[in-house]
């Protein structure tokens, strides 16, 4: 799979979890797997979202991946 | 190497994963020489001692108590002591406490009655008292039970005179956990303290949809305690196999637990980490409740002064609490310490099987 | 001017001889809006008995996962100025080494982009500097970033690595403690600042069996200095300590758990062979005693605060394993572990939790190791087991009863 294929494939695989599950990088890693994706790309495709500011890494209890927009929405329920 | 504050701050320069600066940096000149070379060291006085080089190369360190929460104006005067004394060089220990590294003899003294002067506690090493490890408590923890600075500072103004002058028969390692999360790891000191809970956590069913993942919170519950409430999207509570625990609520801000008259503190002795003389052990519950009374914890401290005058006047010369205790048996610790024995002292967790007594050696205590 | 409360509560622990965290927040109180708020807060919990923050995992820097606890206080119309109260980690120097000059840039940073208020140091071993807003965040790390400092490690990821003082000062480092910890710390940036373990993975290195860092007992991967050779001893010196009041048979000989030691009052004899390298003659008499090389280190494995499945103590996966730069072993058996781990851990679950779900067997043939009676306190008890295919290929019991 093309590179930026892949990151858009992992944005929404992200974005449709939403609400639903949490995906932590392993799970992400091994979704792809199955789907024929060596590791070492989901990974590095994955790192160039979060530096490219698409996607964070949250904690609680334990680190996900999610939206980058979530914090705005987290920081603003946070105050409500 | 001298540091720069730009006045504008362009972000896009930031460096990522260089890592810490390199320790090198920071070691006095008589270290860096003698790195690896050391022969032996003498405890001067509590606060003071010498290492002593193979090249007959010494540094004096002076251990300065510190509440581990620092100002920093606080810093810019060690900073400023350690520029007139020492070079400029200092430390701190694992245990949060300061030393000031002096390579020149004739500067000892003299910065030995500096910090008199300024009010700095002096103490700490060999067979004593030293400071405590704790964690953040109320000043910034979202899961403390108790607070954790306001007890060490209690603690340490009870036990003063052991930091700073008196001898105990071996090291005593006191912490502070405010929860049992315990991201101190007070699991293995002679006498530590933890925050508990005695009640359930309440269920906030509308947060739980938004805020909390079904799989997580269950596995977050060493009883299994928790189990799906689907009617409610949420879950429910088993209350008969809850241990209060508060693990759940790490993983799901929707099962609150704190109790402002439930919480209390727990003390559990015995621990160590070395290797010395006989294995690393547990710390082990001794107090399974004492009420959280801030500012000061009277019923707190009063039950340690127990357990540690006890160990005073009981362990010989070398033994920690927990090997005091090994030595004279639990149903004599709790004879000398007058501390009763209650149904929270019986495990029924994961290791209780291991606690029973398979042996009649029993000793006959009144 | 910074808003002043009443704090007659932690007034009270201004009192006393032991230095005060409340004189500490006063000070940062008195020039820092953040800092008052801090202390008025904690008075307000002091008085009613309860903890004010909210869970807040989510700010970081661009690009990591960790160096970055978010805080939020659930009291942010009473107490504005710490609505947002973040704790950023800091990686601290390898021996909590410093001079003066890094000291002074620390407090200049902090006193511009923070509330002034900091620990020396994190349970972790970090730097901690307590309490700053969202939009400050990335000005901190680049700052610090520029003069050579980075953020250290939190959530599922490798926690900044840590050691006691070691060979800078202390005579019975048998390890150089803080280059192995700089030099993980470096191979491990990644792990470190992109959290993709199951949980947290802590590494503590401490120089001798005395364990000054508690790496025993608090760290995943726990790096314990041993040696191998004997128990050099200046007998005019064990001579000079009897003299000086130290009883050697009670205080030395008696206390020995390998019982290997003899006194006759003249001269001290160790058999080597029933040492079991606990440190305690060699630190009783200091400069009379001294291990000599093979220097290395026993590496041990899973120790973590109780939960979910109770408190553990590492137990050992390498008896002995030499470490000299490039520390190539270690870092080799790491990746593996921390791989398998990866794979096959639950989300928070530690990787001792793993090895005791999925066996000691299954976690060694992974690393590459064969089972040795140094990593058990004894054999199992019990007369069920598995089998796998192959165990009793060859006939393995004859070699041995040949």
């Amino acid at each position: 799979m093309d590179r930026e294929e892949l990151k858009k494939q992992i944005y929404t695989l992200i974005e449709q979890a939403q609400g639903k599950k949490k995906y932590k990088q392993m799970d992400v890693i091994k979704h792809f797997r199955n789907l024929g994706v060596p590791d070492s790309e989901t990974k590095e495709a994955i790192r160039e979202l979060v530096d490219g500011g698409k996607l964070i890494y949250t904690y609680m209890g334990g680190s996900y991946i999610e939206l980058a927009s979530k914090l705005e929405k987290f920081e603003k329920d946070i105050f409500k | 190497m001298p540091y720069v504050i730009p006045e504008v701050v362009d972000v896009k320069q930031r460096k990522t994963d260089i890592g810490p600066p390199h320790y090198k940096n920071f070691l006095p000149p008589v270290i860096q020489k003698n790195y690896g070379n050391w022969k032996e060291h003498q405890i001067l006085s509590p606060g003071l001692m010498v290492h002593i080089a193979n090249s007959g190369d010494k540094i004096w360190t002076i251990r300065v108590a510190s509440p581990r929460l620092l100002a920093t104006d606080t810093l810019r005067e060690i900073a400023e002591i350690a520029d007139k004394y020492c070079d400029g060089y200092l430390r701190f220990t694992t245990r949060n406490n300061i030393e000031f590294l002096v390579s020149d003899e004739s500067k000892v003294n003299p910065l030995i009655e500096e910090l008199k002067a300024r009010n700095f506690v002096l103490g700490g090493i060999g067979s004593r008292v030293s400071n405590v490890v704790h964690t953040q408590g109320w000043i910034h923890c979202h899961s403390a039970a108790v607070d954790a600075s306001g007890l060490v500072k209690s603690l340490m103004d009870e036990f003063i005179d052991y930091f700073t002058t008196k001898e105990t028969p071996n090291k005593v390692r006191l912490a502070v956990a405010c929860c049992t999360n315990m991201c101190g790891a007070v699991h293995c000191s002679d006498i530590a303290f933890v925050g508990i809970h005695t009640k359930v956590p309440r269920i906030e069913h509308e947060r739980f949809k938004d805020l909390c993942e079904l799989p997580t919170t269950m596995a977050a519950c060493p009883t299994a305690a928790i189990i799906p409430d689907p009617a409610k999207k949420s879950i429910k509570i088993k209350e008969e196999k809850c241990m209060y625990c508060g693990n759940c609520y790490s993983v799901c801000p929707a099962l609150p637990i704190k109790d402002p008259e439930n919480d209390g503190v727990a003390i559990v002795v015995g621990g160590k980490v070395g290797n010395l003389r006989t294995p690393p052990k547990f710390s082990k519950v001794v107090v399974a409740f004492l009420p959280n009374n801030p500012p000061r914890w009277p019923e707190v401290i009063k039950a340690t002064k127990k357990i540690f005058d006890a160990y005073v006047a009981g362990a010989k010369k070398h033994e920690r609490v927990g090997e005091w205790i090994e030595r004279i048996g639990w149903e004599k610790f709790f004879a000398v310490t007058g501390i009763p024995f209650t149904w929270q002292h019986i495990d029924d967790w994961t290791y209780a099987f291991e606690t029973f007594r398979t042996t009649a050696q029993i000793k006959w205590v009144k | 001017m910074t808003k002043k409360y009443d704090t007659p509560l932690l007034d009270e622990l201004e009192k006393g001889p032991f230095p005060s965290f409340v004189t500490e927040m006063k000070k940062a109180a008195a020039k820092n809006p953040m800092a008052a708020d801090e202390l008025g807060l904690l008075e307000k919990s002091f008085r009613d008995k309860v903890t004010y923050w909210k869970h807040g995992g989510i700010v970081g820097v661009r690009g990591y996962g960790g160096g970055v606890i978010g805080r939020y206080c659930e009291l942010a119309d009473q107490f504005p100025g710490v609505a947002h109260f973040h704790t950023v980690r800091i990686n601290q120097p390898a021996g909590l080494f410093y001079t003066s000059e890094a000291i002074r840039f620390i407090c200049d940073v902090w006193d511009r982009y923070g509330s002034g208020l900091t620990n020396f140091h994190g349970s972790t071993g970090d730097i901690i500097l307590l309490g700053t807003i969202t939009d400050n965040l990335e000005p901190l790390a680049t700052i610090f970033s520029l003069n050579g400092f980075d953020l250290g490690g939190s959530g599922s990821a490798m926690r900044t690595p840590s050691c006691c003082v070691g060979p800078a000062r202390c005579e019975w480092a048998m390890i150089d403690t803080l280059d192995i910890t700089y030099d993980l710390t470096q191979e491990f940036q990644d792990e470190l600042h992109r959290p993709s373990f199951p949980y947290k993975f802590k590494i503590k290195t401490v120089g001798c069996p005395v364990d000054c860092n508690a790496a025993i007992a608090r760290a995943d991967l726990s790096i314990i200095g041993t040696w191998k050779g004997p128990i050099e001893i200046d007998q005019d010196r064990v001579r000079d300590y009897a003299k000086k009041g130290v009883n050697i048979q009670e205080e030395i000989v008696n206390l020995c758990p390998g019982k290997c030691i003899t006194w006759d009052g003249n001269n001290l004899k160790i058999d080597d062979s029933d040492c079991l390298h606990c440190m305690h003659c060699i630190t009783k008499l200091s400069g009379a005693l001294k291990p000599t090389p093979p220097f290395g280190a026993t590496i041990l494995i899973g120790s973590k605060a109780p939960f979910v499945i109770g408190a553990t103590l590492s137990w050992v996966i390498f008896p002995f394993m030499e470490m000299k730069p490039p520390y190539q072993e270690i870092k080799d058996f790491i990746r593996k572990a921390t791989e398998w781990w990866s794979e096959y851990g639950k989300n928070r679950e530690r990787i001792g939790e793993l090895i005791l779900r999925l066996g000691m067997r299954e976690f060694l043939e992974t690393v590459g190791l064969k089972p040795t009676p140094e990593m058990v306190k004894e054999p199992r008890r019990d007369p069920f087991w598995f089998w796998k295919e192959g165990d009793l290929e060859g006939k393995p019991w004859e070699s041995w009863l040949k």
